[in-house]
């Protein structure tokens, strides 16, 4: 129930805009948020347009530790003059030791709380999470833009809390994969402006039972974008091949589907069927894109490199960290519910020794707008 | 009052001079009030009274004149013989001085001749009158261009050239002590419901007054509902709209003196259509029509809207929106709702300023507004510029509804609302929503229900107002008129 007494000014509000979760020594978490500085932009626009990033986009982070994450909050406001106002907070960064030591608690108090948002995107740093809020990207106004605008791009994804909530109920282990980000360089300088920023995007950190127990490299998360039908069109695959040759392969776009069976003698077996379509974005190959025979060889070079970059992924996945973050429970439950109410208490290591077979067909339809390899070109004209 | 006056009304002696005694009493100190006198015949002695100014002098004169020449012979039938001259010039006999005066103050000439015991009224009307003009309050692109005037005659003549049948009637009454405004009601017979036309004559004789100055001082004694803010009759200087109300079944109001005509009953949908809706080709006019209501909501909620989400559900603005709404508000001593009173404020302050203002200085009151609501008041520290922008839009808003007695009810409705908003939220401003759609529930306009034909729910009406149908379709009537709800044309009528 609102009224005058619960009025709330903007004025009297510190908005945050990024939320870390840190573990501290002794059982203690450490939860930092970033807070906007609403500062207004002196002058007519024209002159305060000299320094970019002053005026739009200042934040800085403010820490406290407590034993609980609620305490932490409650220190953390005895430190400021404002309200927290965690109403537009999209963003948690939660630090790799915090990670490996379980979020459940924190993921309580998060979805709890009721002026916290359950579409607020979750991550996990390398190192400690405090850092990746102090970092003024040059091209985002803020960090929290700068991780949601990236989880919009082909090389990362999307997880929101609420995903998580879904697959903490869903699946028998809690099992589920969270984006793997790093800190980056600390380019807060403008005289920082021709150094290279490291990537952010590191890969998936996997979850079992709420804790963080490995991680996914960028390659092998590609596979876990296969499995998973979360390939965004954009994405380009680029193929080994032998020499000093390339061939690149620009999606526009895939499909994944996952087909479950059990054979009459109990074998549990995953058919991964991928289908897609892309064009041709570099080729320096000897094979040629007009010569259907070569075309062919094309198309199958393509496809054994997705399968190839599968089931890197799925040997990790299943033989190494025994985690299913690719939602194959899901479908055998519904595939055969009877089967998996029973078979589910010991799921890891039934997952462990399912059985999958690839059916991956990617198909090149454009040769982009140059037809010939240049190098064949050369030797038509000479 | 009226026996007290049968009983001792002075009847017009046969005697001249008895009578030019008993006029110059009753119009004593009226420095305007002429007499001339005459000989009729070159014997009979006569005398004219009217006012200056009211009366054609000229043709006055010309009549004396010829008057001199009549030829009356020494008969007793010399009062038959004048009787039957005068009555060439389309002259009515009178009796009494009452009636005597009702004839002068409409600018026609009585003569008096000695020996004769009545009056012969000369109908040589003519005063100084304001020419047709363009409809200032109400101005179309695509439409006729002429406005009523002041000159209830003019005004009739208007309308009677629009609809050349007989079924057009015009009743006329008059109302006021000392005033005597001549007030006539038209209707189309056979469209406008006999008991609605009852009705407006039943209202209209009930009011006793001193005077009436314009058709407003009228709308306030026969609406239905004093107290409401919404008008319940619409008022318009547009003889095309009166035309197309009376076809529509509605009754008209015309007042001597003003060019503004009432037209009953309405709807709230009436006040939010411009006679132009039907000139223009229909998909624009829905168009129009449609951005009407919308600015018709933008006007009454936006500023209680902006006022709410600001200071109770900061979730629900966009994240970037919030961030720079809350850089501009940095600086700003007070919380949302006063600063959009102030703002609300200024601007019907400078609004009021700007129609009263003489034109001269109309320029000045524009450019200290554009100070006031706008860079000014913001670098000030006053208000933020996202204020600034809900007040400017609001009153965009406000002016875009064709009546002004609509717009001008919104505008007040906005500040409870506003409170409201400010004290409770969304809630507030639902709050204040339900209550005015169950006050327009509640509100009726000479019977007919206000939020009709919407609600209650009339089939095939409804479509007038949800867009503006092509006018080949088959179109019903209002179905208060008297051939309630008929269709006006049938689809043959389209080639």
């Amino acid at each position: 129930m609102t009224s005058c007494w619960d009025r709330v000014e903007v004025n009297d509000i510190a908005i945050i805009v990024g939320a870390g979760i840190d573990q501290m020594d002794g059982k203690q978490v450490k939860l930092s948020a970033e807070i906007y500085i609403p500062v207004e932009s002196t002058g007519e626009g024209q002159e305060s347009g000299m320094k970019a990033g002053n005026g739009n986009g200042k934040t800085f982070v403010s820490s406290a530790a407590g034993s609980s994450m609620a305490e932490a909050m409650y220190k953390l406001q005895e430190r400021l003059s404002r309200k927290l106002y965690w109403g537009h907070n999209d963003i948690f960064v939660i630090g790799q030791a915090r990670a490996e030591h379980g979020i459940e608690d924190d993921l309580d108090f998060i979805l709890r709380y009721v002026r916290m948002r359950e579409r607020a995107n979750i991550y996990i740093a390398e190192g400690s999470a405090v850092d990746v809020l102090g970092i003024i990207p040059r091209l985002e106004p803020n960090s929290m833009e700068a991780l949601s605008e990236l989880s919009k791009t082909e090389i990362s994804i999307t997880v929101d809390l609420k995903e998580i909530i879904e697959r903490i109920v869903e699946t028998p282990d809690e099992t589920y994969a969270i984006p793997y980000i790093n800190r980056g360089k600390l380019l807060t300088d403008e005289s920082h402006v021709r150094n290279p920023n490291v990537p952010y995007f590191r890969g998936m950190s996997l979850f079992k039972k709420g804790k963080m127990n490995g991680n996914l490299n960028s390659d092998l998360t590609w596979g876990y974008f296969w499995i998973t039908n979360q390939i965004k069109g954009n994405t380009i695959i680029s193929l080994k091949m032998p020499e000093e040759q390339t061939l690149a392969v620009l999606l526009t776009h895939s499909k994944t589907t996952l087909i479950p069976s059990i054979t009459p003698d109990g074998k549990w077996k995953m058919k991964i069927k991928v289908r897609g379509e892309g064009n041709l974005l570099q080729n320096t190959s000897s094979l040629d894109f007009m010569n259907p025979a070569q075309h062919k060889a094309m198309i199958k070079k393509t496809n054994e490199e997705v399968e190839m970059s599968i089931r890197q992924t799925l040997k990790v996945l299943q033989k190494k960290y025994k985690t299913d973050v690719l939602d194959f429970g899901d479908r055998f439950r519904k595939h055969a519910p009877k089967q998996w109410q029973k078979e589910k208490k010991n799921w890891s290591t039934l997952f462990s020794e399912i059985e999958t077979e690839l059916d991956v067909e990617i198909n090149i339809q454009r040769p982009g707008i140059l037809n010939q390899n240049i190098k064949k070109m050369n030797r038509v004209n000479n | 009052m009226e026996a007290n006056a049968a009983k001792a009304e002075p009847r017009i002696s046969k005697d001249l001079e008895q009578s030019r005694h008993h006029i110059e009493q009753s119009l004593k100190d009226c420095s305007d009030a002429a007499y001339l006198s005459c000989k009729l015949g070159g014997k009979v002695p006569g005398m004219f009274v009217y006012f200056n100014g009211l009366t054609d002098e000229e043709r006055l004169n010309e009549i004396r004149h010829s008057m001199f020449s009549w030829d009356f012979s020494e008969t007793e039938e010399w009062l038959e013989t004048m009787e039957q001259e005068v009555t060439s010039f389309s002259c009515t006999r009178i009796e009494t001085f009452r009636e005597m005066m009702s004839q002068l103050t409409l600018g026609n000439a009585v003569l008096f001749v000695d020996g004769s015991d009545g009056g012969y009224v000369f109908s040589l009307g003519d005063w100084r009158k304001r020419a047709i003009e363009d409809p200032v309050a109400e101005s179309v692109i695509r439409g006729p261009r002429e406005g009523f005037t002041e000159t209830l005659d003019d005004n009739m003549s208007m309308i009677r050239r629009r609809i050349r049948t007989p079924s057009l009637k015009m009743k006329g009454i008059e109302i006021g002590e000392y005033t005597k405004t001549r007030i006539v009601i038209g209707y189309v017979e056979g469209l406008a419901a006999p008991e609605l036309i009852a009705e407006i004559e039943h209202r209209l004789a009930a009011i006793e007054v001193d005077g009436i100055l314009e058709s407003g001082n009228i709308e306030e004694f026969i609406e239905d509902q004093p107290y409401s803010p919404f008008p319940q009759l619409i008022s318009t200087e547009r003889p095309d709209t009166v035309v197309a109300g009376l076809l529509e079944g509605r009754a008209v109001i015309l007042t001597d003196n003003t060019p503004f005509v009432l037209i009953a009953p309405i709807s709230i949908f009436s006040l939010l259509q411009s006679p132009e809706d039907y000139y223009q080709r229909f998909l624009i006019s829905t168009f129009i029509r449609w951005l009407r209501y919308l600015f018709f909501l933008v006007a009454l909620l936006v500023p209680s809207a902006y006022v709410a989400l600001l200071t109770y559900h900061q979730e629900m603005i966009p994240s970037a929106l919030l961030l720079s709404i809350a850089k501009s508000r940095e600086s700003i001593p007070f919380p949302a709702l006063v600063e959009a009173f102030i703002m609300e404020t200024m601007f019907e302050a400078l609004r009021e300023a700007g129609v009263r203002l003489p034109k001269q200085v109309g320029a000045a009151v524009s450019i200290v507004g554009a100070l006031v609501i706008g860079q000014a008041a913001t670098s000030a520290g006053l208000v933020s510029s996202p204020m600034v922008m809900v007040v400017a839009i609001t009153g965009i808003a406000s002016f875009l509804l064709p009546h002004y007695s609509v717009g001008i009810s919104i505008r007040l409705l906005r500040f409870p609302i506003m409170l409201l908003a400010g004290v409770l939220g969304l809630l507030g401003l639902l709050m204040g929503v339900i209550g005015i759609v169950i006050h327009l529930s509640g509100l009726r306009s000479f019977g007919v229900p206000y939020l009709s034909p919407l609600a209650p729910l009339m089939a095939g009406e409804w479509q007038d107002v949800v867009m503006r149908p092509p006018a080949w379709k088959p179109n019903r009537r209002p179905r208060f008129t008297r051939s309630g709800g008929s269709i006006r044309r049938t689809k043959g009528s389209k080639l």
